[in-house]
């Protein structure tokens, strides 16, 4: 399967047999923290590890990125040695945290990573007004990032990995530290700029994320990969069949019961009304509020996708509208009025558990997304990904109130608030 | 928000406007341009008179009833261009210049005492020298008010003149004009050292890996403020100095420690900067990740480095260039200092604010075959010896070595030594240049004599030639303690050859005329091999402190580079101590070297001279790799008015700057290629 392309000029990434151990100061082995993999990535596409907290992910990209070297096997990065300064010319990285330098401020900290480009002043100056709109720092340019919140640096973070128009753009945990909002505009950026051609590494152990965004995914347990492929070869659910409809009242459900148990011998397992996500009710919000011109001291929600990243659309290869990602900003705008989801987002939306492919390890499935086993319960607890079960009518409960104010009222508490 | 708070906002709007900005620049400028014209205006007219007043003295004749001269002698004035010049006060003092021909002796003495009635009290004496000074000062000054205005610092520099101002006017008031100008330079100095940094951050704006990294050292330092305290401790320091020096020690003694603190307080400022934050901007970059950042972009490690250490140097070059100033200024400041008298202050000129060259005298060296000789006939008269070679405890080789060294060191020792009554000449050759510079030599000597007794004066003749009408001088001097004596520069023959015979004679000077004069001294005269010197101008002051403070410089280069390539692959307290140690090794590594010649363990014990062998192994190593940094010394001789040549510059840059800074990098970088920037941040064990 993934080795596939290998040696073809498509392959940005090839990794054969890759393993990284760890020692101590004896030489001795302490980790295994990858374990012989093997994957590929290929140009123009959005390609996700997933796994929990230390199942090897971010070893592998910083394998990548050469900031660790590997013990045994393969790996090259556009057809050279990771280590190669030369390859890093045509990566982006945003780390886990964004290690920034506190002393500078958003504008110094773009022209800095520009300059190690190779970035003329003028060049570096555009890029650095159009990236500091796109995540909605302009506001705070001439602030030290010393004083940045988490969900600022985050943003922050995410334009410095933009400042080279990278052709491989590696992102880890790029969601961690942002609110609903910044979730979803890094989502619908990673979506855009897939669409314009750029290919991306996505690392999170958050599984809506990586679900959402990626063409192809490897899942990572103890340094192996334990399923790999497309989402919809992952995810595809063959056992059941959804149905949508406006209203039943409980005759008409027990008359369709009736209808399928003559039709197939099969009944209906659950019945549901669907409700609006707290991703929506929230994104809804913050659009009103900011329709009434409330300020904020933090992040404004970012602007147009910066012109230098507007490359050329993979028209349509992710199943979109070509156009429809012309303006982020205009896109959450809308979302927040009229959820616009994804085709693959109907299992999701249902709160589904997705059932895995033959073959996949479903026990490491469920503990990826036991929440008991995430870190946190803040950034990492997002909405989407809360323990999904089969809902009963709810759609007479009032939004929690309380959540969304703490949602607003400080960016920094990631995706998933407190629960009153 | 706070009062200050909106202050603070308010002014920081101001100072962004252009028009605020322009109209801080031309308004400054304006003043400074006024000020220039008319200290220029005085400096000029002073340096007329300067020039006009000696001919007219050369021309006056007493005995002639030359009007002129009686007016001088009696009046003590001369008239100069319609201006009368000179004092009732100095008709005294001018009468006694005139010699028994009606001539004046000391023309320049006296022109300085006719001009100085014209000399306004707030004219600095250096722009007497030179009147072109005040133009030179005043066109930088309005270059430097622009570029700070147009750097956004209008407000800060507004506030530098309006600190100044006060803290000046405050001391003026206590009648503290010496602490008026300290203080009211502080702040200068600090602008200015902010406004270097500004300017050096503009040459570092290259969109290069090594460049950015630099520049963010720069940045860096300033922002967290750390460049600032350092700087700001050594620009205070400097012109206060002047403060804790004795007034009443003679001027040249003021001026040299002045020199030798200011010259220490920056060195040693800059040191511990580079050591402490050259450690930390590399440690704990890497601790915190954000070497991440940077080396997942093209930055190749050694780059990285290189920048780093480039962004020391520029931080340790901008509080040098400062600091040098600073000291240059108050340096004028001293000079105008009282001294104890008209050769107190010739020798901070002659021998302080100078530059220059030096000889020992030419010793003749015993031939190979003498020491053969002798060191055969040593052996054979020695039984120790022939008992130690017969017994193994040396080998036949290291006592011939041992005893010929012994041979040679007595032959030369012999020649630094004069008897009671006797008289030895010491030859000095490659004169050339001072005698066609016709520049005054000086003699430096520190003898020992008898028992060298602190309390006692020793009696000494030097004869400054070779034939029987040499002129000579007859001097006491204390025992181990420095003393000079001026040579004419005519006394060097056309060979550029000098021969100096010392004396040790005592001179009795009331002796009756035919009676004897001269009288054997009761002690013979020896000293060390650097204990008598010849010296002589070479060059100014100003271009050996420049040379000095490159040294210096490279110097720090090297411990930047030490602090950077260590820091990467050690912790931050580690690093700072091995850097430390060096730094300290390397400061004292004449002495490290005398301490292990000296170094013996005396024993028998195998085992104790294999351990006296690894130490020394150990010892040697270590002061060999820290000897050029030692051997690289420029303070000290800048101090004592000795040139830095250009060869030491030159040494130090290839030695210290090129080989072992290069050495350093590629060892660091060695280590550093291979270091893995992350950890292991997962859960396997």
């Amino acid at each position: 399967m993934a080795n596939a392309q290998q040696g073809s000029s498509d392959c940005i990434v090839d990794a054969v047999g890759l393993t990284k151990t760890f020692t101590d100061f004896w030489l001795r082995s302490t980790a295994k923290a990858v374990d012989g993999i093997d994957f590929h990535i290929d140009r123009h596409e959005i390609f996700g590890l997933l796994g929990p907290n230390g199942s090897g992910k971010s070893t592998t990209i910083k394998m990548i990125l050469g900031l660790l070297h590997k013990t045994r096997g393969r790996l090259v990065v556009f057809g050279r040695d990771p280590s190669d300064v030369a390859v890093k010319r045509k990566i982006g990285y945003l780390p886990e945290e964004t290690y920034l330098y506190r002393f500078l401020n958003p504008t110094e900290t773009l022209d800095y990573y520009g300059k190690l480009f190779g970035l003329d002043r003028r060049t570096r100056n555009r890029r650095t007004a159009e990236l500091l709109e796109m995540v909605g720092l302009e506001g705070v340019a001439h602030r030290p990032a010393g004083e940045f919140s988490k969900g600022m640096a985050r943003r922050l973070g995410l334009a410095q990995a933009l400042v080279n128009d990278p052709e491989l753009l590696i992102l880890d945990e790029p969601t961690s530290g942002l609110d609903p909002l910044g979730t979803r505009q890094v989502k619908d950026l990673i979506l855009e700029l897939g669409r314009r051609g750029k290919t991306i590494l996505l690392t999170s152990h958050l599984l809506a994320d990586v679900e959402d965004v990626c063409d192809r995914m490897v899942i990572l347990y103890g340094g192996k990969i334990r399923a790999a492929g497309t989402s919809d070869e992952l995810l595809a659910d063959t056992q059941h069949t959804l149905l949508r409809t406006p209203r039943l009242s409980e005759a008409a459900i027990a008359a369709v019961d009736r209808a399928l148990q003559s039709a197939q011998g099969v009944g209906i397992e659950s019945v549901e009304s669907p409700r609006q996500t707290l991703e929506s009710l929230f994104l809804d919000i913050v659009e009103r509020a900011r329709a009434e011109q409330l300020a904020t001291s933090g992040a404004q929600s970012g602007g147009r996708i910066a012109s230098f990243l507007q490359g050329e659309t993979q028209g349509g290869t992710r199943g979109e509208t070509q156009g429809e990602g012309e303006s982020v900003v205009a896109d959450l705008v809308r979302a927040g009025e009229e959820p616009a989801p994804a085709p693959k987002s109907v299992l999701r939306e249902q709160g589904r558990v997705p059932v895995a492919p033959k073959g996949a390890d479903t026990a490491m499935l469920d503990a990826l997304v036991d929440p008991s086993r995430t870190q946190g319960s803040g950034a990492d607890a997002a909405p989407k990904s809360a323990p999904p079960q089969v809902r009963k009518d709810s759609s007479g409960n009032q939004p929690d109130q309380g959540v969304i104010d703490s949602l607003l009222g400080d960016g920094d508490q990631g995706g998933g608030g407190k629960k009153k | 928000m706070s009062l200050l708070d909106a202050l603070r906002q308010s002014l920081t709007g101001l100072g962004e406007k252009r028009w605020f900005r322009i109209a801080v620049a031309v308004v400054l400028s304006a003043v400074i341009g006024v000020a220039t014209v008319v200290t220029y205006g005085a400096s000029a007219r002073i340096e007329r008179f300067m020039q006009a007043v000696p001919p007219v003295l050369r021309a006056l004749d007493l005995k002639a009833n030359d009007p002129i001269a009686k007016q001088l002698a009696e009046q003590g004035t001369l008239d100069i261009g319609g201006v009368k010049l000179g004092d009732q006060a100095f008709a005294t003092r001018f009468q006694r210049m005139f010699n028994d021909a009606g001539k004046i002796d000391q023309v320049s003495e006296a022109t300085v005492m006719l001009v100085r009635t014209e000399l306004p009290p707030w004219l600095p004496v250096s722009f007497v020298d030179d009147s072109r000074l005040p133009l030179a000062i005043g066109l930088l000054a309005i270059a430097v008010v622009s570029f700070a205005c147009f750097t956004g610092l209008a407000i800060p520099l507004l506030g530098v003149v309006v600190t100044s101002s006060v803290l000046g006017l405050a001391m003026l008031a206590r009648d503290r004009s010496d602490l008026a100008a300290s203080l009211a330079s502080i702040p200068a100095f600090l602008l200015a050292f902010a406004l270097l940094v500004r300017a050096l951050m503009i040459v570092l704006d290259r969109a290069t890996p090594v460049f950015a990294v630099a520049s963010g050292v720069v940045r860096e330092a300033m922002r967290l403020r750390i460049a600032v305290v350092f700087a700001a401790v050594a620009i205070i320091a400097i012109p206060l100095l002047p403060q804790w020096i004795d007034p009443t020690s003679p001027l040249r003694y003021q001026v040299q420690t002045f020199l030798a603190r200011s010259l220490d307080a920056m060195y040693l400022v800059c040191a511990f900067l580079t050591v402490f934050f050259g450690c930390a901007t590399v440690a704990f970059e890497i601790r915190d990740r954000q070497a991440w950042m940077t080396l997942t972009k093209p930055v190749s490690r050694l780059s990285w480095l290189a920048g780093k250490w480039l962004g020391l140097v520029v931080v340790n070059a901008a509080i040098l260039t400062i600091c040098t100033l600073a000291m240059v200024a108050f340096l004028a400041q001293m000079r105008a200092r009282p001294a104890i008298d008209g050769y107190d202050r010739a020798a901070v000129r002659d021998e302080v604010l100078v530059a220059r060259a030096g000889g020992v005298p030419v010793y003749k060296y015993l031939p190979p075959e003498e020491i053969e000789l002798a060191v055969t006939e040593a052996i054979r008269s020695d039984p120790n010896a022939r008992a130690d070679i017969e017994e193994g405890r040396r080998t036949e080789l290291e006592v011939k070595k041992s005893l010929a060294r012994a041979v040679a060191e007595e032959y030369l020792k012999a020649q630094r030594s004069v008897s009671p009554g006797q008289e030895r000449a010491y030859e000095f050759k490659g004169l050339d240049a001072a005698r066609e510079a016709k520049a005054n030599l000086t003699l430096r000597y520190k003898f020992y004599a008898g028992e060298s007794d602190p309390n006692a004066v020793y009696p000494v003749i030097f004869i400054l030639g070779e034939g029987a009408d040499a002129p000579w001088l007859d001097r006491q001097f204390v025992a181990a303690q420095s003393n000079v004596i001026t040579v004419p520069a005519s006394t060097i023959s056309a060979d550029g050859t000098l021969v100096i015979r010392i004396a040790s004679v005592r001179f009795d000077p009331n002796a009756p005329p035919g009676g004897q004069q001269f009288y054997p001294s009761n002690s013979s005269i020896g000293f060390d091999p650097d204990g008598l010197e010849l010296l002589y101008k070479v060059d100014d002051f100003g271009p050996n402190l420049l040379r000095a403070q490159i040294v210096n410089l490279l110097k720090l280069s090297f411990v930047a580079m030490l602090a950077v390539t260590l820091s990467s692959f050690l912790s931050f307290p580690v690093a700072c101590l091995v850097v430390f140690t060096v730094f300290s090794a390397g400061s004292i590594a004449p002495y490290l070297a005398t301490s292990i010649d000296e170094y013996r363990i005396r024993t028998d014990s195998g085992v104790l001279k294999a351990v006296e062998s690894v130490i020394r192994g150990i010892a040697s190593g270590t002061e060999f790799s820290v000897r050029a940094f030692g051997e690289a010394r420029a303070s000290g001789p800048l101090v004592e008015g000795r040139l830095v040549p250009w060869e030491v510059v030159i040494r130090t840059f290839a030695l210290i700057g090129i080989a072992w800074s290069g050495v350093l990098l590629v060892l660091g970088f060695v280590v550093f290629r291979r270091k893995e920037l992350a950890i292991y941040s997962g859960q396997g064990g």
